[in-house]
């Protein structure tokens, strides 16, 4: 009996080497497949689709620069007054994409970690400052940074016309985010841009993380949830920045 | 008849498989693949009928994976190792022995790829400790469920009928 059970096993064993080694990497990649029918085209949409009255968008965004370039100035000059230190100063270490975790398409391994100065919990950004994910697992020369749709990220954000809400930002599917608990009396809608907050000491605020898209509530919740779509593609990723210190 | 259970119960645990994924919530690391696995093993005394599930229902998981042929060889080794334990010393047909050689499976199924994390750094599951909860919990309702729906079937099908229990 225990001859026969060795008997098949051994064949089984067999059959799964030649059929890795006759793969080559070709013929079962139904994974490739069933992530290309769901990759999420539409996710970034509101760069990619630009509206219909453009030239009066670029007006309004011209008029908006301006006068946030005066309100910079105004700023600065105020803090020198206050001798304050200017909080866009952080140390950044510049990595690359090493790989993709193959099960989990949202945990990516980078070509840097505590050699330069990479610790857990350290938010990851592109060059313009847009938050993509944390540090996991820092180790001597690489580390694992998991993107904010993944269902285990959590990041402290402020959402709202003055910034004034604060709430907990969770992925979800791997392609969005959401934001639930949000108060029923506080007012937030679509497009509204979600920012970092300045809850987490490793975590500068005011990094943009998203943009809302949809707004869910009903009179009988107490809360209302949202769901946030990324600014960029985290599809792709190639050069990254981990603030190493704020 | 076998035959069309066979293809029934591969293909209710492709479609969990495929939901479970595609919702990403910790409740991928439930195992419908394993959990038929082991109720056709418990229920069948063919070997070749169990050991072509696990072959090929290792081959529809890894199609997934980068690592092709992983599931594949730790279904294949979880099923030489029960057999080998019930021609050996759990040889009793009794509800005891499939609890234990039910826990046994998914211990085999986590520790194979905890050591092909560790030795070839093949990290197919992420082994930290926002990990480490999820897998427990789905481990305890997939032992649940291989118990539960083994129970249902011999109380409801197999005892009614007479039939005699492979294991």
């Amino acid at each position: 009996m225990l001859r026969q059970n060795l008997k098949f096993f051994l064949i089984f064993i067999t059959i799964i080497a030649l059929f890795v080694l006759f793969k080559n990497g070709q013929i079962f990649d139904l994974g490739v497949i069933f992530r290309k029918s769901f990759s999420p085209g539409q996710f970034n949409t509101s760069l990619l689709n630009p509206p219909d009255n453009i030239e009066e968008e670029y007006k309004n965004l011209l008029v908006a620069n301006n006068q946030l370039k005066e309100l910079e100035k105004e700023n600065n000059e105020l803090r020198e007054l206050l001798e304050l230190k200017n909080k866009d100063e952080y140390n950044l270490a510049v990595v690359n994409i090493l790989s993709r975790d193959p099960v989990n398409r949202n945990i990516l391994i980078i070509d840097g970690g505590r050699d330069k100065g990479i610790a857990n919990g350290q938010v990851v950004v592109v060059s313009n400052g847009i938050a993509v994910g944390k540090i996991i697992d820092a180790g001597i020369d690489s580390s694992k940074l998991r993107l904010l749709t993944d269902h285990f990220s959590k990041l402290a954000v402020k959402v709202g016309d003055d910034r004034n809400i604060s709430v907990i930002l969770s992925g979800s599917l791997g392609l969005v985010m959401d934001l639930s608990f949000i108060p029923q009396e506080q007012a937030i809608k679509k497009g509204d841009i979600v920012v970092t907050a300045d809850i987490d000491p490793k975590i500068p605020s005011g990094l943009i993380v998203g943009q809302i898209e949809d707004v869910e509530f009903s009179q009988e919740e107490l809360f209302k949830k949202a769901s946030v779509l990324p600014i960029i593609n985290y599809e792709v990723l190639f050069t990254l920045a981990v603030i190493t210190d704020l | 008849m076998r035959y069309l259970y066979f293809i029934l119960i591969f293909l209710i645990s492709s479609f969990l498989f495929l939901f479970l994924n595609f919702y990403d919530n910790g409740w991928q690391l439930l195992q419908p693949f394993l959990v038929a696995l082991l109720l056709i093993y418990f229920n069948s005394e063919q070997e070749w009928l169990y050991y072509t599930f696990a072959l090929l229902a290792g081959f529809f998981v890894d199609s997934f994976t980068g690592i092709f042929g992983l599931h594949a060889i730790i279904f294949v080794i979880i099923i030489f190792l029960l057999k080998s334990f019930q021609v050996t010393i759990l040889s009793s047909k009794n509800i005891l022995s499939i609890i234990l050689l039910t826990i046994f499976s998914f211990l085999v199924f986590w520790l194979l790829f905890w050591l092909s994390d560790l030795i070839f750094n093949w990290n197919l599951y992420t082994f930290d400790n926002n990990l480490l909860k999820p897998i427990l919990k789905m481990t305890g309702i997939n032992i649940f469920l291989v118990i539960f729906l083994h129970l249902i079937y011999y109380n409801f099908w197999v005892k009614p009928h007479d039939q005699k229990q492979s294991f």
